[in-house]
């Protein structure tokens, strides 16, 4: 196993950022949009991270150790992960119309969703190698998609539920993250973090 | 002039009931659950009685609070199923509260708040299983040796939360057992030599008797056999792959399909209709995905055996599962 196989498997299941954090998971907490966007918001999300990473290990290594300045990792890889998020959305939006008229209620949204992911990077560990840091950024993207995709099915499905006035919405869907980060517990032990 | 009204044709077979259908589960369970009792001890029996008491305390307070008929759903025997099953899982020796506890999160939070009966997306049992072992691992893994399981004094002692030494009383399970050694760098061959896991026998007899128990719901039709042929053949194979791979590392698949909760859950917890696939592609994967994941678990995991978070898991992905495997009516064009 390469240095890149541990992050990658702990970002992805261990200490996933969607469950651990609770970060990034208002597009499967949303019953209406019936998981299109949970599965647009993964798959284009994978790009930015990984590139978020990647860049962010680059500035990391050659300008902030060697100046010292250490403490400039969060707004730097914040700021990095903004920028790619925000541009990858202006791509988007001038991409082909069939891509466009499918994304388009959630196409705003999504910068701020990738940039919130981006706080995960910041959260872990500053990865020892280039590999490492994609391994992160594409572990923390295919971890949050393992949560949304089905979580967002899953809520989807909560419509049709008889469930107490109280708990409708919102709260049910909330319980229900909270059942899938006790299955997700019993990846423990899979690598050492 | 008959006795009987003759309703109107079509005369097709008579409903059947959840509660028939919870009857037959549970009339499946009694080998497995009389085999449990010899082997561990009265700590099952006293397990059963606390969970199958708070269970239905908890269906009927949950009820009431919203004002539902209580009879219908007490007497279906949906909820005894629950309980009976969580109490199997459970090891003998438990602090009264721990049952109580279980049974109470899987009831309340896995079923009731989802609207009861029918609507639940987690499996309840396998969600106070997995609730009671990330919190309170120690007790949780707590088995009596075999020579101990009949020690009255003992379960008592366990049974109020004593502080006492259990060291030489309790024993791991084959599965806890067979990964310990493993770690400590021994080889099965060495295990093997001298004298195997201990319980493996009373492992494989419980495992053998659920198997009874299952094989009587397949010919009663109450289970389908894509979801228990996918988790054994998927647990199977992982179990034979790694073990061409590796015989000294990883035991064979006879082993990991008679040991811990393999039969019971293939059986009893996968195939909750509820929780589980309902298409007939959707059942493989949801199977097939269970049998991978408790391989995963058990071989790689901090957990000598991982039935109640792969159930969990996969009921997770059972919607997105069920919708992208609708089955496709016939002469619908490919591209529909």
């Amino acid at each position: 196993m390469g240095d890149w196989m541990t992050p990658l498997i702990a970002t992805a299941l261990l200490q996933n950022v969607a469950l651990n954090l609770g970060l990034g998971l208002s597009p499967a907490l949303d019953a209406t949009s019936n998981g299109d966007r949970a599965l647009w918001a993964s798959l284009l999300g994978a790009p930015v991270l990984v590139l978020a990473s990647a860049l962010g290990w680059l500035l990391e290594s050659l300008v902030l150790r060697p100046q010292g300045w250490d403490a400039l990792r969060l707004p730097v890889l914040l700021g990095i992960t903004a920028l790619i998020a925000q541009s990858a959305v202006l791509g988007l939006r001038a991409g082909p119309y069939a891509l466009r008229a499918a994304l388009n209620p959630h196409l705003a949204l999504f910068g701020v969703h990738w940039t919130i992911l981006g706080l995960g990077l910041v959260l872990m560990p500053a990865p020892a190698s280039l590999g490492a840091a994609l391994a992160i950024g594409l572990g923390t993207a295919l971890g949050v998609g393992l949560v949304l995709v089905p979580l967002a099915a899953l809520v989807a499905r909560l419509g049709f539920a008889d469930v107490p006035a109280p708990f409708r919405g919102l709260p049910i869907a909330l319980v229900s993250l909270a059942l899938a980060a006790l299955a997700f517990l019993g990846f423990n032990g899979l690598v050492k973090v | 002039m008959t006795a009987f009204p003759t309703a109107p044709a079509p005369h097709g077979p008579h409903a059947r009931r959840v509660g028939w259908v919870m009857t037959q589960v549970l009339l499946a369970l009694v080998p497995g659950a009389l085999t449990a009792l010899a082997v561990r001890g009265p700590g099952v029996a006293v397990n059963l009685a606390l969970c199958l008491g708070t269970a239905y305390l908890c269906e009927a307070g949950a009820l009431s609070l919203r004002k539902r008929p209580l009879g219908p759903a007490l007497r279906d025997g949906s909820v005894a199923v629950t309980g009976v099953l969580i109490a199997l899982a459970l090891p003998p020796w438990l602090p009264w509260a721990l049952p109580v506890l279980g049974t109470a999160f899987g009831v309340l939070f896995a079923k009731h708040l989802y609207g009861g009966l029918g609507q639940n997306p987690f499996n309840p049992a396998m969600a106070a299983y997995a609730f009671l072992l990330v919190s309170f691992p120690v007790a949780m893994t707590r088995w009596p040796a075999a020579a101990a399981a009949w020690d009255g004094a003992l379960a008592w002692k366990a049974w109020i939360g004593a502080d006492m030494a259990w060291d030489g009383l309790t024993g791991a399970t084959p599965l806890g057992h067979v990964r310990t050694q493993l770690a400590l760098t021994h080889t099965l061959f060495e295990i093997a030599e001298q004298g195997g896991p201990p319980g493996a026998r009373a492992g494989l007899l419980l495992n053998l008797a659920y198997g009874v128990g299952g094989l009587y719901l397949l010919a009663r039709g109450i289970i389908n056999w894509r979801i228990p042929l996918a988790v054994l053949g998927a647990l199977a194979l992982c179990a034979f792959s790694f073990q061409v791979i590796d015989a000294d590392r990883y035991p064979s698949a006879l082993f990991h399909l008679t040991q811990g909760a393999a039969l019971l859950g293939a059986f009893f917890i996968a195939t909750d209709p509820v929780s589980a696939s309902t298409t007939p592609r959707g059942r493989l994967i949801y199977g097939a995905g269970i049998g991978g994941l408790v391989y995963l678990i058990r071989t790689f995991g901090a957990y000598p055996d991982g039935f109640a978070f792969a159930v969990l898991l996969m009921n997770l992905a059972v919607p997105l599962i069920d919708r992208l495997t609708i089955p496709r009516p016939y002469g619908t064009p490919d591209d529909a």
